[in-house]
């Protein structure tokens, strides 16, 4: 489907709906819902994916071969059968990465030019500046 | 679907089936990709809306849903029809086809000027205050006038597919403006065909009136008058329409200049864009007004004809379609009588 492998960082950069999958699929393969509820977690419920951007994203990376289906499931007999599961590939891995330089990169730029955010109080009460 | 014991069950399966239904505006082939893991998605999220929040929370989740199903089935749409023009610009025989749709397409705008011309001066004639019997022919009037934008735009999709084609052939000159020019054409004239389907069947229904090509309605004597919402909805997407896609035309102008694509001829859709302006457009209507004297000190383009023949109307409707039409004809012949294969040969010398 996705024909001649382009250099991942053509596509830089990324849309926060695709960096956050294949950040959700670093460490196992998820369904469409798990990725979902993976985003959703790991951003304290500021990022939530429609299913149409969620499955838009995974057809972009699906194209790309930034993911594939996996072949097999973590536990089939625990899970929906008609689910599918996506595996990030090794084009994938690198595509993350190459983003996540390039916003490392940003970042080191931000503070040279002297834009520190304040860090963020971990609690509501005495801490807020 | 969920069982009707759980709680909410009723409204979490009536969700899912709705849905299902709303799924239809995704392209047939991205549906039959994920439309089955989409609908379960929703369905889990529907059960945990309810289950946390209740009735409530599905409220909120359906809103954020319809936003998200319309802004990425926009997009799939448009993807789409960017696929189809590509597979147009790879075939000289569609692309020749296309040459000959913007074609048909003129010669129907030019139908629809006189038409419309021949119209209203019978209807002037008879009476002088419009029944709205009277008004019958105006919707087959608009179908006439639709179906001949979209033959041209159809022409429009051979044009595209020939700068891509392109585009794809000499990757390493695309720059960032070049690809951004494309871009906007692309987006623009998309955008523009979506709008004029929406004005096309206003203007069947009646709701909106097209007066001329560029020119819409939408006051009267005593100002603009109110309107419902979906009239002014539709009001605004049929100024985006006389606006849009000639914003799309002429950057498609642009980037078909840039490419140096058919041959002699390159500027042509250059200004068949700008021809479509409907600020020229305006422009042009008021000096061919004031040359030929008729009353616009009104302000009102439009004045009651009450003597054979009706100038005034045939300044309005004749000229302009008559103009815009022969270009989109000239357009067509350029594209069908192989002008565009010139571009092969053009890139191939460019690219050495």
């Amino acid at each position: 489907m996705g024909g001649q492998e382009k250099d991942p960082r053509e596509f830089l950069p990324l849309t926060p709906a695709v960096l956050e999958i294949l950040l959700a699929l670093a460490e196992q393969d998820l369904h469409g819902y798990a990725i979902m509820r993976e985003v959703e977690r790991r951003t304290d419920g500021e990022t939530r994916l429609g299913p149409g951007t969620l499955y838009r994203s995974v057809g972009q990376l699906l194209e790309r071969g930034w993911v594939r289906e996996a072949d097999e499931r973590p536990d089939p007999e625990l899970d929906d059968e008609r689910r599918r599961y996506y595996r990030l590939t090794e084009l994938g891995r690198r595509a993350a990465m190459a983003e996540v330089e390039r916003l490392e990169e940003l970042v080191r730029t931000a503070h040279r030019k002297g834009l520190v955010p304040a860090p963020r109080p971990r609690t509501a009460q005495g801490e807020a500046s | 679907v969920a069982p009707p014991h759980e709680p909410h069950g009723r409204a979490v399966s009536g969700s899912e089936r709705l849905y299902r239904a709303l799924l239809a505006a995704y392209p047939k082939v991205f549906r039959r990709a994920y439309g089955r893991e989409m609908a379960q998605v929703f369905r889990c999220m529907c059960r945990e809306e309810v289950v946390s929040s209740g009735s409530r929370g599905l409220v909120r989740l359906w809103v954020r849903t319809l936003l998200d199903l319309l802004a990425t089935a926009l997009a799939e749409r448009i993807k789409q029809a960017l696929g189809i023009s590509t597979l147009v610009g790879s075939s000289s025989k569609l692309v020749g086809w296309s040459g000959v749709a913007a074609a048909a397409g003129g010669v129907l705008l030019i139908a629809y000027g006189i038409l419309s011309w021949v119209n209203e001066t019978r209807l002037y004639g008879e009476v002088t205050n419009i029944g709205g019997e009277k008004l019958g022919p105006q919707w087959a009037l608009g179908i006439v006038q639709g179906v001949g934008y979209l033959l041209f735009l159809g022409g429009l999709a051979g044009l595209f597919g020939l700068v891509e084609r392109a585009r794809r052939a000499r990757p390493t000159q695309a720059g960032s403006v070049r690809s951004l020019s494309f871009s906007v054409a692309w987006c623009s004239a998309v955008a523009g065909i979506v709008l004029i389907g929406l004005a096309a069947a206003a203007m069947v229904a009646g709701v909106v009136q097209l007066a001329t090509v560029g020119v819409v309605t939408i006051g009267g004597p005593g100002g603009i008058p109110r309107v419902s919402f979906l009239e002014m909805a539709l009001g605004v997407s049929a100024w985006l329409v006389v606006s849009g896609l000639p914003l799309g035309i002429v950057l498609l102008g642009v980037a078909v200049l840039e490419w140096g694509l058919l041959g002699r001829w390159k500027a042509l859709p250059l200004a068949v864009g700008l021809l479509m302006n409907p600020l020229l457009n305006l422009f042009l209507f008021y000096l061919l007004a004031l040359i030929k004297g008729a009353d616009i000190s009104d302000g009102d383009i439009m004045t009651v004809p009450t003597a054979w023949p009706n100038w005034s109307g045939f300044y309005t409707y004749v000229v302009p379609n008559a103009i815009l039409g022969a270009s989109w004809m000239l357009l067509g012949w350029v594209i069908w009588s192989g002008q565009g294969e010139r571009l092969g040969s053009g890139v191939e010398e460019a690219s050495r």
